[in-house]
């Protein structure tokens, strides 16, 4: 067939007629275009849906449902303006003093909501007033606050109410159980003034005192047992505890950028004194430190982070509470174990995590925590620790933080932790539960 | 860009976006059995110039679109759609392609700039339209929204524009872009606004009786003096105290939202080619590449239906091109990377940080009245928008070439002009527009025209010693190959794909080449397309490359036309799959 074809090729080359070409096409596109279109139906379809992705479509089906009715959702929310109205309120209220929180009262407290008022007294001062709840996990917590900024210092009258229906408790020590995992509830109300001076544009001295009603119960939570059931003759559990609190602290804070060299000191020291019969006494100390180095520029950074506290009964003091131990784990710990997992007198933590920029309101981290609860110092063991590594995200905006994720393994597994909005921890410790889950 | 062809050992290695392991598996296996008989027959494209989408139909309805939503399904949730992969993977190219390789003309595309050459000045003139008549100008209303303050204004011929306006630290960068893009657009051949840079006294805009004005969320009140006076006031007026603005005509017919790049328009009857599969919209990559055209998005487009009842298509806002896009993570990011780029991340987060990308070390803004409008890190195969748009992630290897052989197309003295219609008040800015305008062509003209065989208008002619092939070689012509060692290799199959005569490599600048052995006589079994075309051989024509290759070839199908004995060309295709 070939060589027919080869022979043909003379024969048909010299009759070939040879139209100029631009002509020749003309024509052909003059006589052609008789009102068609360039594609058939058929021919549309067989292309958009290919033989091989039939299969898929079905399978596919659940997933272009939620698509389309997510499509459907973001037209209808950026046609109403949304996005606009929220923040054009969220300004207007913030102007009036008013704020509008999501997110529960700390870690593990569930979804809740909240809000703040905050109005001039007069000068510089003011005073405001927070509220929170959770739905889904009873918190509850009312908190007042008088701030007055004098020059370089600032004086603060503060008190709180909290109620905290769901804290886990697994016992004392590195040798605590997941499997005994207990909750309690936890009432705490105090009241206390701070003073406060800034030698530096970074660095502030102060004093605290506060005086603390406090009292442990069961947990409404029947799903898990009662503390005080698991561990019999735990101290404080079932009893009011009035206790008053005299402190100190300095801050160094050298952090700038969220990407930038930095670092920042924290050292504070406080007596507990048990009031009316009881006997409880002892001191509390605390540190923090944080470095931070940049690995891109406004990219990526190296965060180390350490942080202790030590429990020192002072002479005969009475049994301390078992809730105001020191407890590591969770997003702000140990990020590899569950809430409050670990319990001890002392506690001695290092984080070591890397901070990346996705986007300005959105960051990965991948992150390495060691931690360690011990009664004495000749306890801490350089080869006891507990470990875990993971990594997260962060949802920011340019106030504050919206949402983080963090995923952790560890020797018991792994676990996650979801929170929104974050709150600084407080500038002093000791005997107050307080929800902290910022980094 | 997808491909997927015998030829592809002979090409460079294609960019394409990395698909997890087991997508590509499953892509593979489902489409391999129909490769095989995919290159069974030889067919050809209709011979239209023109795609009759232009037929009266009811009125649409109007449509909204999400820009959040876009950026959240295509950064995120697209690639987790097997199913798109699939048909991605089966993708056999853009289906408003004549037999000639063009778009043909059609209410989205107007061949010009591709199909014919335009004077350097009419490149300047041919866009409809006029400028606002001087005299006062009344302000309707005072647009709360984009990152430039705008207004609407009425000249006192009763004509309506949108006035834009440049950010006093960037002078006369976003109207500048805007002016030249929309030439570029235009010239290339889709449709846009009548965009101008108009100067005037604060003395000209006046209050309109019926001015209003419309916040962030919408509220509408009618507009003050004060108002105006703040709208000056964030606006830096030039030394001899006029102001300079963008003012873009208003559309004329009834508009009904953008479209969006993927899918039809359901009510739109004429719509029946999916956006995805459109060439002018594929290729509209190479092109946007150019001018830097990274805010491409479905806000950005708009759907108007105009006297004679039918939907046109424009393209809308450029006032982000070139270096004016501040946008997330800009302005060095901008054409580099998509907003949220999952492969740039990881690169990033694996090295933790150390791997530097080559923009952020090399990236750098000359002049603020430019913007990050460079050429050193341009990469024509890499350019990005600000997120992935499914038509240009569709674009193919033909679709390509045809954005940059309507991107070459521009010469030196186009550029020039388009470059000097920027307005910029220092001749230096104009310069470096135009060299980066220049060079950036150039990039995208020596990667695209040696990566994808660039011979047009194929023509039978006859010599002494038999036949040959004649072609216009867009690679020599504009200076992308060097014509001291220009060869083609050219492969003859019929129309079953079987070998009619060895490969023959020839090396010429003439623009012509022997034609090997081919079926004269009609072939009894040949049956004719609906245009009564029979294609009876099949050559696959390759130009060497730079690097010693050969580029992907082009085919060109020759046949009978009707009842004619005589064999002609019936058509060609760049890069076939």
């Amino acid at each position: 067939m070939c060589r027919i074809f080869l022979a043909a090729l003379l024969h048909a080359l010299t009759a070939l007629t040879v139209l100029p070409h631009a002509a020749a096409q003309e024509q052909e596109k003059e006589a052609s275009d008789q009102g068609e279109r360039i594609v058939t139906e058929a021919e549309v379809h067989k292309a958009e849906h290919p033989a091989a992705s039939v299969p898929l479509r079905f399978v596919f089906y659940p997933f272009h449902l939620v698509n389309s009715g997510m499509e459907s959702g973001l037209v209808s929310f950026e046609k109403h303006n949304m996005r606009e109205r929220l923040n054009y309120w969220t300004e207007y209220l913030r102007q009036r003093g008013a704020a509008v929180s999501i997110g529960g009262l700390g870690e593990g407290t569930g979804i809740g909501l909240g809000g703040s008022y905050t109005m001039k007294t007069g000068g510089k001062s003011d005073l405001s007033f927070l509220a929170r709840a959770s739905f889904t996990r009873g918190y509850e917590e009312f908190d007042v606050r008088w701030t007055n900024p004098v020059g370089r210092t600032q004086f603060v009258l503060e008190g709180s109410y909290q109620w905290r229906p769901q804290e886990n408790f697994y016992g004392f020590g590195m040798e605590s159980l997941l499997s005994d995992h207990t909750k309690f509830a936890l009432r705490q109300t105090w009241t206390g003034a701070r003073g406060e001076v800034a030698l530096h544009r970074r660095l502030r001295l102060g004093t605290e005192y506060r005086l603390a009603w406090l009292y442990s119960t069961s947990s409404p939570n029947t799903a898990y047992a009662s503390s005080g059931a698991v561990f019999p003759g735990l101290p404080g559990f079932g009893e009011n505890v009035h206790l008053q609190t005299l402190g100190f602290y300095a801050d160094a804070d050298g952090l700038k950028g969220e990407y930038e060299t930095g670092g920042l000191l924290h050292a504070g020291a406080s007596l507990q004194d048990g009031l009316g019969e009881s006997t409880l006494q002892y001191f509390s100390y605390e540190g923090r430190a944080e470095g931070r180095l940049p690995i891109a520029a406004e990219r990526s950074v190296l965060v180390l982070q350490g942080s202790l506290e030590f429990t020192r009964p002072r002479g005969e003091s009475g049994a301390i509470p078992f809730y105001l131990y020191p407890h590591v784990g969770g997003e702000s710990t140990l990020r590899g174990f569950k809430l409050d997992r670990f319990y001890g007198k002392n506690i001695f933590l290092v984080t070591l995590e890397y901070r990346y920029k996705i986007h300005p309101d959105f960051q990965a981290l991948l992150f390495f925590d060691e931690g360690q609860v011990f009664s004495r110092t000749s306890d801490l063991s350089w080869l006891n620790w507990q470990r875990n590594y993971g990594f997260g995200f962060k949802v920011m905006s340019s106030r504050s933080t919206i949402f983080r994720m963090d995923f952790g393994w560890s020797s018991e597994g792994y676990t996650y932790h979801l929170s929104w909005g974050d709150r600084l921890p407080r500038v002093l410790g000791g005997p107050i539960r307080y929800g902290t889950y910022r980094r | 860009m997808t491909r997927s062809s015998a030829w592809e050992l002979s090409g460079n290695k294609t960019g394409a976006r990395g698909l997890m392991p087991l997508i590509l598996l499953i892509c593979v296996a489902a489409t391999a059995g129909r490769m095989v008989s995919a290159e069974s027959r030889v067919t050809v494209r209709p011979p239209l110039c023109v795609d009759h989408d232009q037929q009266p139909i009811p009125l649409p309805k109007a449509s909204e679109v999400s820009e959040l939503y876009a950026i959240l399904y295509n950064s995120w949730f697209r690639p987790l759609n097997l199913e798109g992969h699939v048909v991605r993977a089966n993708d056999k190219g853009s289906l408003n392609v004549n037999a000639w390789d063009e778009v043909p003309d059609s209410s989205w595309f107007t061949n010009r700039i591709a199909r014919q050459s335009v004077a350097a000045g009419e490149i300047l003139t041919s866009l409809e339209g006029k400028n606002p008549e001087p005299g006062p100008w009344k302000i309707v209303r005072i647009r709360d929204e984009g990152y430039t303050p705008k207004v609407d204004i009425r000249d006192s011929s009763g004509t309506i524009y949108v006035l834009k306006f440049d950010l006093p630290d960037k002078p006369e960068r976003n109207s500048a872009a805007e002016r030249i893009s929309t030439l570029v657009m235009h010239a290339a051949g889709y449709n846009v606004p009548y965009n101008t840079i108009v100067y005037f006294q604060p003395r000209d805009l006046e209050l309109d009786k019926d001015s209003y004005y419309r916040d962030q969320i919408k509220r509408r009140r009618p507009m003050t003096h004060a108002d105006l006076e703040s709208l000056l006031a964030r606006l830096k007026p030039r030394p001899d105290g006029t102001y300079r603005g963008m003012a873009s005509l208003m559309l004329s017919g009834k508009t009904l939202g953008p479209f969006v790049y993927t899918g039809t328009r359901k009510d739109d009857l004429n719509d029946i080619i999916p956006h995805e599969l459109r060439r002018e919209l594929r290729g509209m990559r190479v092109i946007a590449s150019w001018i830097n055209h990274a805010d491409v998005k479905d806000v950005n487009a708009m759907d108007v239906y105009v006297t004679g009842n039918y939907v046109k298509h424009y393209m809308l806002d450029f006032g982000s091109t070139m270096g004016s896009g501040d946008f997330i993570h800009g302005p060095y990011r901008v054409g580099h990377e998509y907003i949220y780029d999952g492969d740039a991340t990881f690169h990033s987060l694996i090295t933790l940080g150390f791997y530097r990308r080559p923009w952020e070390v090399g990236g750098k803004i000359i002049y603020p009245e430019v913007g990050y409008y460079q050429a050193p890190l341009f990469d024509p195969a890499k350019w990005k928008p600000n997120y992935p748009n499914l038509a240009f992630l569709r674009m193919d290897d033909s679709d390509a070439y045809w954005g940059a052989k309507i991107v070459t197309a521009y010469s030196n003295q186009m550029v020039r002009r388009l470059a000097e219609a920027g307005d910029y008040s220092r001749p230096e800015l104009t310069r470096h527009i135009e060299d980066v305008m220049l060079s950036r062509r150039d990039a995208i003209g020596n990667y695209w025209l040696d990566r994808i065989t660039p011979l047009e208008e194929f023509r039978l002619a006859r010599r002494d010693s038999g036949a040959e092939l004649r072609f216009r070689d867009l690679a020599l012509e504009r200076g992308y190959a060097d014509e001291g060692v220009r060869s083609y290799r050219v492969r003859s199959t019929d129309a079953d794909g079987k070998e009619l005569a060895p490969v023959t490599v020839t090396r010429t600048s003439h623009g012509a080449v022997g034609l090997p052995s081919a079926p004269s006589q009609r072939q009894g079994f040949a049956v004719p397309d609906r245009y009564g075309r029979s294609p009876s051989v099949r050559l696959l024509i390759q130009s060497n490359r730079r690097d010693g290759g050969w580029a992907f070839p082009v085919e060109v199908v020759l046949g009978h036309n009707g009842e004619s004995s005589t064999l002609e060309i019936l058509g060609w295709y760049h890069a076939p799959k």
